[in-house]
C-alpha cells in the first residue's frame, strides 16, 4: 500500500515536473505594433494588367509551446492601398466590404514548427505552413510557404487566396476581370520573442 | 510632318505591361478604352475625374464599352530651329481625326478618318488607318487591315531618330496582318504587310516584322526586333532592341537601338545605318514630367557623318484630354558642320 501510494506520489510529481517544465518552456512571439507589411498581386484580364497592392500594420500575438505556434496574426485591410485612389475605393468599398470586415486574420492551432526548431534557435529557412485565414466573414484553411529570421527579427510568408472562396465578388471594371487567385506575401519585421 | 500614333509604353512602371489595357488595340496607340480613359484620369493626369475623362466628355463607359469605343484627337506643335544659317518658327497641325471601334463578341473592327495634309495643311476626310482583330483568347489575336507594323518602342514622338529613320511614322501605314501572344510574361507578335507607293514609305516594300517581349518583374519590358522588307529597288534588314524600364512609379527609361543594313539593288550597294535613343523621364508631380534624352544616329557606317542630339524637356498632363510637351535639344550632324543647332519644339494634344 505505501509502496502503491508513493508511486502515485511520484507519478503526480513526475506530472507537476513536466508541467513546470512547458510552462518554462513556453514563450511569445510578438511583432511591434504595426510593423510589418502585407502584399498582394493580382492579374486583370485580358490585359495582363499587375494590380499591386500594399498595406502596413500586422499585429501577430503568437504563443510558443515547445515547437508549436498558436496564436492570430491580424492585419487591417483599410491600410491597403494600389496606387489608385479609385482602385482603392472600390477594392475596400465594393469587394473587400472592409466597413462589414476590416480585419484579415491568421489563426495558428498548435502549428507544428520543423523538427529540431527550437526558440533558440529559431531560423527557418523555407518551410510550409497551414493555418486559417478569416477574411470577408469566411474562414478557410489555407496553406503557404514561409521563412524565419529570428537574428534579423524578420518573417516573410507567402500563399494563394481564391477570391470565390471567402466570397468575395471577383473585381470587374470597364472590361477588366481581376483573376480569382490573388498573391499574398506577408513580412513581419521588429518581431520580439518574449521568453 | 505626319501624324503620330500614341502610346506610352513608360506606363509599365506602373505595371500596364500590355497596351491592350489601356488602348482598343493590342500593340498600344491610338483610340482609348473605356479603361485606359480612366487611367487618363486617375494615374496620367494631375487633375481630373472620372466622368471628365469620358469619351467626348459625355459617353458613359459603363453603358456603351463593352461594344463601342469613339475618340479622336488633335494635334499641333510650334517648332523652334536656330543654328547658323538661320532662325525659323512656324506652327503645324499634325493630326485631326475621329476613331471608333465597334466589338461583336471576339471580332472588333476599327477606323480612324481625317487627316492633315502636310503640304497645304489642309483637313483631308480619308481613311487613314483601319483594322478588323479577332481576340481568340485573352493572350492570342489575329489582326488585319492597314495600319503602321509593329518595330521597336510604339511611342508618339516620330521624329525621334529610331521612329523616322525606319520607315514606322504615321502616315506610313500599310497593309498589314499580324498575329500577337501577349502574355503575363512573353509578348510575340509576328507580322507581314505591303507598304503603298502613295505613303511615307514611297516604295511598295513587302516586308515581314518578327517582335519578341519579356515582362520582367512587371515594370521592365525588353524586346528584340526583326524586320525584312523588299521592294523593287531594294532589301532591307532592321534589327534591333528596345526596352522601357519602370525602376519606380516616377522615374523611368526608355531605350532602343536598331541596325539597318539596306541594298540597292539598281547599284548593288550595301548600306549599314546605325540609330539610337536613351530617354530618361522623371515624374516629380502626379502628371509632370522631366525627360532628358540622347540620340545618335549614322546613316552610313562607312562615312565620318553622324547625328547627335542631346534634350532636355517636359510632359504634362493636366486633365484627361490634354497632352503638353516640350523639348529643347541641342543638335548636329558632324561631317556637315561642328557647331550644334538648337532645336525645340512645343506639342499640344487633345484627344477627345
Amino acid at each position: 500500500m505505501n509502496l502503491l501510494n508513493k508511486l502515485k506520489i511520484d507519478k503526480y510529481l513526475i506530472l507537476a515536473a513536466i508541467l513546470l517544465c512547458n510552462v518554462a518552456l513556453a514563450s511569445e512571439i510578438k511583432t511591434t505594433a504595426n510593423a510589418g507589411k502585407v502584399e498582394f498581386e493580382a492579374i486583370g484580364r485580358p490585359s495582363m494588367i499587375k494590380i499591386k497592392g500594399i498595406g502596413e500594420g500586422v499585429n501577430a500575438n503568437l504563443k510558443v509551446n515547445v515547437n508549436k505556434i498558436s496564436g492570430e496574426a491580424v492585419f487591417r485591410l483599410d491600410s491597403l492601398t494600389t496606387g489608385i485612389e479609385m482602385r482603392d475605393e472600390h477594392m475596400k468599398e465594393k469587394y473587400l466590404q472592409v466597413k462589414n470586415y476590416p480585419d484579415a486574420k491568421m489563426v495558428f492551432n498548435e502549428f507544428q514548427m520543423p523538427a529540431g526548431w527550437t526558440i533558440k534557435s529559431p531560423k527557418v529557412a523555407t518551410s510550409s505552413f497551414r493555418g486559417k485565414l478569416i477574411l470577408h466573414g469566411v474562414e478557410r484553411e489555407i496553406t503557404g510557404l514561409y521563412t524565419l529570421d529570428a537574428q534579423a527579427m524578420k518573417s516573410t510568408a507567402s500563399f494563394e487566396v481564391k477570391l470565390s472562396d471567402f466570397k468575395i465578388e471577383i473585381p470587374t471594371y470597364l472590361g477588366v476581370k481581376v483573376a480569382d487567385i490573388v498573391k499574398i506575401s506577408i513580412s513581419l519585421d521588429k518581431i520580439n520573442i518574449i521568453q | 510632318m505626319a501624324p503620330p500614333a500614341i502610346a506610352f509604353p513608360e506606363m509599365v512602371r506602373h505595371h500596364y505591361v500590355n497596351c491592350s489595357a489601356c488602348h482598343v488595340s493590342n500593340s498600344g496607340g491610338g483610340l482609348l478604352n473605356a479603361y485606359g480613359r480612366t487611367i487618363s484620369s486617375e494615374v496620367l493626369s494631375t487633375w481630373g475625374s472620372e466622368k471628365e475623362a469620358r469619351a467626348f466628355y459625355a459617353i458613359d463607359p459603363e453603358k456603351v464599352s463593352e461594344w463601342l469605343n469613339v475618340g479622336g484627337d488633335a494635334r499641333g506643335i510650334q517648332l523652334h530651329q536656330d543654328n547658323a544659317k538661320s532662325t525659323s518658327g512656324r506652327f503645324i497641325w499634325m493630326e485631326a481625326n475621329l476613331q471608333a471601334a465597334v466589338t461583336v463578341k471576339k471580332v472588333t473592327g476599327y477606323a480612324s478618318v481625317g487627316q492633315v495634309k502636310q503640304a497645304n495643311q489642309s483637313l483631308e476626310t480619308n481613311f487613314t488607318k483601319y483594322y478588323l482583330s479577332y481576340q481568340q483568347s485573352d493572350e492570342l489575336s489575329f489582326r488585319l487591315g492597314r495600319y503602321v507594323p509593329i518595330y521597336g518602342l510604339n511611342i508618339p514622338q516620330h521624329n525621334f531618330l529610331v521612329r523616322q529613320n525606319l520607315g514606322l511614322t504615321p502616315g506610313s501605314e500599310r497593309d498589314s496582318a499580324d498575329v500577337q501572344w501577349n502574355g503575363e510574361s512573353w509578348g510575340i507578335l509576328a507580322g507581314v504587310s505591303k507598304s503603298r507607293l502613295d505613303s511615307a514609305v514611297r516604295a511598295e516594300e513587302a516586308a515581314m516584322n518578327l517582335q519578341l517581349q519579356y515582362n520582367l518583374n512587371d515594370q521592365y519590358k525588353i524586346g528584340i526586333n526583326y524586320w525584312y522588307g523588299e521592294a523593287d529597288t531594294y532589301s532591307k534588314i532592321m534589327m534591333g532592341a528596345q526596352a522601357a524600364l519602370g525602376w519606380s512609379e516616377n522615374f523611368y527609361t526608355l531605350v532602343q537601338m536598331d541596325h539597318v543594313w539596306k541594298k540597292d539593288n539598281t547599284k548593288d550597294i550595301e548600306t549599314k545605318s546605325i540609330f539610337q535613343l536613351l530617354k530618361l523621364g522623371y515624374e516629380f508631380h502626379k502628371g509632370m514630367h522631366l525627360q532628358v534624352v540622347e540620340e545618335w544616329g549614322k546613316t552610313d557606317t562607312t562615312s565620318s557623318s553622324e547625328t547627335q542630339i542631346f534634350g532636355v524637356g517636359g510632359i504634362w498632363y493636366p486633365r484627361p484630354h490634354f497632352e503638353f510637351e516640350t523639348l529643347w535639344s541641342k543638335r548636329r550632324t558632324l561631317a556637315q558642320t561642328d557647331l550644334f543647332e538648337d532645336y525645340a519644339y512645343l506639342m499640344f494634344h487633345f484627344y477627345f
